[in-house]
């Protein structure tokens, strides 16, 4: 094919991803500010979920999901490192560790869900909580988060870390003071990517956390996300198609919150 | 003085230095000569023990100073690294602004507090002659030559003994190799400068020793030593004398009177390509 065409596909292509993707944007947009303003907004406190209350949805969804990363964060930092020291030093071992992290990755939710669901909520005694979700949640989220920071941290040159090296700076100073801060851009986007799929996770949390409608008092009790409380209006509860375009909305902008924040934060050189 | 015996290095089995044996001085300007490829640079990472990071390189020897065997694991690397430091060939500048770039190892290996890191900071760059201008500019935005003198004061900050210099003039213009070159002979009055560069006549310029690698199929050894003006003015070694006769004549030092291809230079690896006698012969070569 010659240039030419293959250059207006391209273009017909991304308008219509784009197009797409506006129209589905608008349709939850549309959607939910008709289901907020029918239902939930004079009743998002005092009533429960099933009537279109979305605090306690909303509630869960940040609990959950900043724990989750929370307990994940060090978990993922601690994997990066070692995947830099380990494929510095012994490069099969690295290699192998990258493609562990990959694979964890890619596990459907629903499998990290039932491990989830054994680990934490049964032999844990968890039951169907906050913290067994947010457990559960970042068992998922950490191999995500790791392979980013490696993403990142790959892209750096290697004379970095040597030059680093070279001049009797400690391996862990390298990585900690000059190889994170020189790949913040890898970062927050590994963190993106895990809160965004944190937040809009259903499968691992319907088996860890609950579908509780009811307002949480503590990490010990049910809740129900913003995403598992948008499953559960649209299929469990009648006529509640409009209060779960509500919801789906006010996950749609919790979420770009979010990656408008981790995009904004700028921080200096090297520490 | 560095006292280095017995030096052999294999990458993934392949010799790279072969019983290398070098005394050094205590200060002044000490040039390591050789063609490309032949082990120059693996012999300062060996130095500093950066071979530890690099699991294809085995090395064995030893390399003395004052009393300790610098490849001995009992000494800390970090001790090895703050005594002899390594100016890299490309400096990488690390992100933040010149002088963030010379108190990040200051940092993170002394003890000293935050005025005192300032001020060997600042001493550091303005030894390395780089313009109070340039301190609060973003590294990565510097020149080439610039960032040469950034990574010298980053080295020189931390004060070694001896400073590695790995073709510090490489890529850069005749001005600023002068004034890198002005900068090693200042830095060469109080500790050792070692110098890796092919550029002969810097090295005729600045070195008050030179010595002369040589790659052999059991690996780099050193064939001569001595003061600038014999080794390169008359060399002994047939390899010096192809080396210096390459550099100050040519192509035509390949060729012997007779238009053939010296006996030394029948050796593969450094069989030049013909050159073109006649149409025919061009014709030839050009349609292989």
């Amino acid at each position: 094919m010659s240039a030419p065409p293959l250059k207006l596909l391209a273009t017909g292509a991304a308008i219509a991803v784009a197009a797409l993707f506006s129209l589905l944007m608008l349709d939850i947009a549309v959607e939910g500010l008709h289901g907020l303003l029918a239902t939930a907004l004079p009743k998002t406190t005092t009533t429960t979920a099933d009537e279109g209350g979305v605090f306690a949805a909303l509630l869960s969804t940040v609990s959950i999901s900043v724990l989750a990363l929370l307990t994940s964060l060090p978990v993922a930092l601690g994997c990066a490192w070692l995947g830099v020291e380990t494929l510095a030093r012994r490069p099969r071992v690295g290699t192998a560790l990258r493609r562990s992290l990959d694979v964890a990755s890619a596990t459907p939710s629903i499998a990290i869900g039932l491990v989830g669901w054994t680990l934490f909520s049964n032999s844990f005694g968890l039951g169907f909580s906050l913290l067994a979700g947010a457990l559960t949640l970042s068992l998922m989220i950490a191999p995500l988060m790791a392979s980013a920071f490696l993403a990142g941290i790959d892209a750096l040159p290697a004379a970095l870390r040597a030059q680093s090296l070279g001049l009797g700076v400690s391996r862990w100073n390298t990585f900690w003071r000059l190889l994170l801060p020189s790949c913040r851009p890898a970062i927050a986007a590994g963190i993106v990517l895990a809160l965004g799929r944190a937040t809009a996770e259903t499968a691992c949390l319907i088996l860890t956390s609950g579908i509780s409608t009811r307002w949480p008092e503590s990490m010990g009790d049910p809740g129900a996300t913003l995403a598992v409380h948008v499953y559960h209006l649209a299929r469990n509860v009648p006529d509640g198609e409009p209060r779960a375009y509500s919801a789906a909305l006010l996950l749609v902008v919790v979420n770009a919150l979010v990656q408008v924040v981790l995009a904004r934060l700028r921080l200096g050189g090297p520490r | 003085m560095i006292q280095v015996r017995k030096l052999g290095v294999r990458c993934c089995g392949a010799p790279i230095l072969d019983a290398i044996d070098l005394d050094l001085p205590d200060r002044g300007i000490v040039v390591l000569l050789g063609p490309s490829g032949c082990g120059k640079t693996t012999l300062l990472r060996c130095l500093i023990r950066e071979d530890e990071e690099d699991r294809t390189l085995l090395v064995s020897g030893r390399v003395m100073l004052g009393g300790d065997d610098l490849r001995d694991p009992k000494v800390p690397v970090v001790r090895v690294r703050q005594q002899l430091g390594l100016v890299p060939q490309r400096p990488y500048p690390f992100p933040g602004t010149a002088f963030e770039n010379v108190t990040f190892a200051l940092r993170h290996t002394t003890r000293l507090s935050t005025a005192e890191i300032d001020a060997r900071a600042l001493s550091a760059l303005q030894e390395a002659g780089l313009e109070l201008a340039h301190h609060r500019t973003q590294a990565d935005k510097l020149s080439g030559g610039q960032l040469k003198r950034l990574a010298v004061a980053r080295t020189i900050a931390l004060d070694p003994a001896v400073l590695l210099m790995d073709e510090p003039t490489n890529g850069l213009d005749p001005l600023a190799v002068v004034r890198i070159e002005m900068l090693m002979t200042s830095l060469a009055e109080n500790r050792l400068v070692v110098v890796v560069t092919h550029d002969l006549h810097l090295a005729r310029r600045i070195a008050d020793q030179v010595h002369f690698l040589w790659p052999f199929p059991t690996g780099a050894r050193l064939v001569e030593s001595g003061p600038p003006d014999r080794v390169l003015e008359s060399p002994a070694h047939a390899e010096t004398q192809l080396f210096v006769a390459a550099a100050w004549n040519g192509a035509a030092a390949l060729y012997d009177e007779d238009d053939e291809i010296g006996p030394l230079q029948q050796r593969s690896h450094l069989r030049p390509r013909p050159l073109p006698q006649s149409d025919s012969d061009h014709d030839r070569i050009a349609k292989p």
